[in-house]
């Protein structure tokens, strides 16, 4: 310790001279030598760094293929990662893993949820009436053109509109069948007033039939 | 002759040595990348007797075929558009529109914007008239996002594609959804009227490439 102080202390010191024999050319090599050596200890830590990335890419890859924890994590995007592997950032190469995270990365809410949020959003909506008119009669015509269509039948068809927004509300024997009438319903409307929308299917009540709610904005 | 130096130059000298050959590690480097395909391989029909009966593949493209009486056009030239004996096709056409999906393959390490769940960039899908005798008008839906995310994002939009025969093209992109990216991965759903062939599509998306 002792030693390196007093190192440090005479390389500080201005009055301290090296050696007459290390002229310009000796420093000059002795520093290009310095720097080529400190460049081959960083392309080594690099490619060690690689080398440890593609060895976990390869093993987790493989871990996945034995068990068959792909489909797993797929269903259960909640659940705790296996041990071993951390987040997959763009790069290292784990994108099932990348996408679990994504997934749980994002809210995930029910469908009543859902509807309770653009329900709201709805009520909050300013009036325009000649907007609201204009948007219900398009969409009383893409109505009628869905059950024109090979459509699924639906019942008790209702469509509210207030401001930029319109809600169309049906009743429907299942999921599938509201799907495919939600689908052909957005491309009967065109999209030509209102073109984003939101599909929120809500479950059936005691065994009753599933409920559309489609949101046009 | 030669010139003494202090210690001190020489160590400062090695330390600024060091300094200019250690490369630091530079920004991430963000670019483009594309998935670009046929409809031909790329698209279906939602209802799986319509793929069969109702509409014709090849290479270039997918389309609602008009039925002949004879109910069989597959001597039909698919590059040749349909006029003169085709327009009797149409009359005898007894098929209507026809929902036909298309996928687009995305990446889930592609760089998001604002965050990792909005991932798609542009997605556009090309199609044209193939018949003479009147345009055609087509409606098209983008779904964005999985089943059960909070972050769907749909929008339906509309083309007029022209007895000229002429290309036309539908896109999505951030500026519909407020300037965020699309959530992935992305699906459209078309109604395809008779005589219309959906062509090629691209989808866009942004990757980190390194330094």
């Amino acid at each position: 310790m002792q030693s390196s102080c007093s190192t440090l202390m005479s390389a500080a010191d201005p009055s301290s001279r090296i050696s007459p024999a290390l002229s310009p050319a000796r420093v000059l090599l002795i520093v290009a030598g310095g720097g080529l050596l400190l460049w081959n200890a960083i392309t080594i830590a690099r490619l060690g760094d690689r080398l440890e990335i593609l060895e976990a890419t390869s093993s987790s890859a493989a871990e996945r293929l034995d068990s068959g924890s792909e489909l797993t994590a797929r269903s259960q995007p909640g659940r705790a990662r296996p041990s071993g592997t951390g987040f997959a950032f763009p790069g290292d190469g784990d994108p099932v893993h990348h996408l679990d995270n994504l997934k749980e990365s994002q809210e995930q809410i029910s469908p009543a949820e859902m509807a309770r949020d653009f329900d709201s959003r709805l009520a909050m909506e300013p009036a325009n009436h000649e907007q609201e008119r204009r948007a219900q009669q398009w969409l009383m015509k893409a109505q009628a053109a869905t059950q024109g269509d090979d459509a699924p039948r639906a019942r008790n068809v209702a469509t509210t509109c207030r401001g930029q927004r319109c809600l169309t509300s049906a009743s429907f024997r299942n999921d599938a069948d509201a799907q495919a009438w939600a689908t052909q319903y957005l491309l009967n409307a065109g999209g030509n007033i209102l073109g984003n929308s939101r599909t929120v299917i809500l479950p059936a009540q005691n065994g009753g039939s599933v409920t559309l709610q489609l949101y046009q904005f | 002759m030669h010139t003494s130096i202090s210690k001190s130059t020489l160590i400062l000298s090695l330390a600024f040595t060091a300094a200019a050959m250690y490369a630091a590690p530079a920004a991430a480097a963000t670019k483009s990348r594309s998935n670009y395909q046929n409809a031909g391989g790329n698209c279906h029909a939602a209802n799986g007797l319509h793929d069969i009966e109702r509409m014709k593949r090849n290479p270039l493209g997918y389309r609602n075929a008009p039925t002949a009486g004879s109910g069989d056009d597959e001597d039909e030239d698919d590059d040749i558009r349909s006029k003169g004996d085709s327009a009797s096709n149409t009359s005898n056409t007894t098929t209507g529109n026809v929902q036909v999906i298309c996928n687009f393959a995305a990446d889930v390490f592609s760089i998001g914007n604002p965050n990792s769940g909005h991932i798609i960039k542009v997605v556009q899908l090309f199609a044209r008239n193939t018949l003479t005798d009147s345009d055609k008008g087509m409606a098209c839906t983008i779904t964005a996002g999985y089943a059960t995310s909070s972050t769907n994002y749909s929008n339906t939009k509309s083309m007029t594609l022209p007895k000229s025969g002429v290309q036309q093209r539908l896109s999505w992109s951030s500026a519909d959804n407020g300037g965020r990216y699309l959530p992935g991965p992305a699906s459209v759903v078309c109604s395809v009227p008779v005589g219309v062939e959906l062509n090629d599509a691209i989808i866009v998306f942004d990757v980190d490439v390194g330094s």
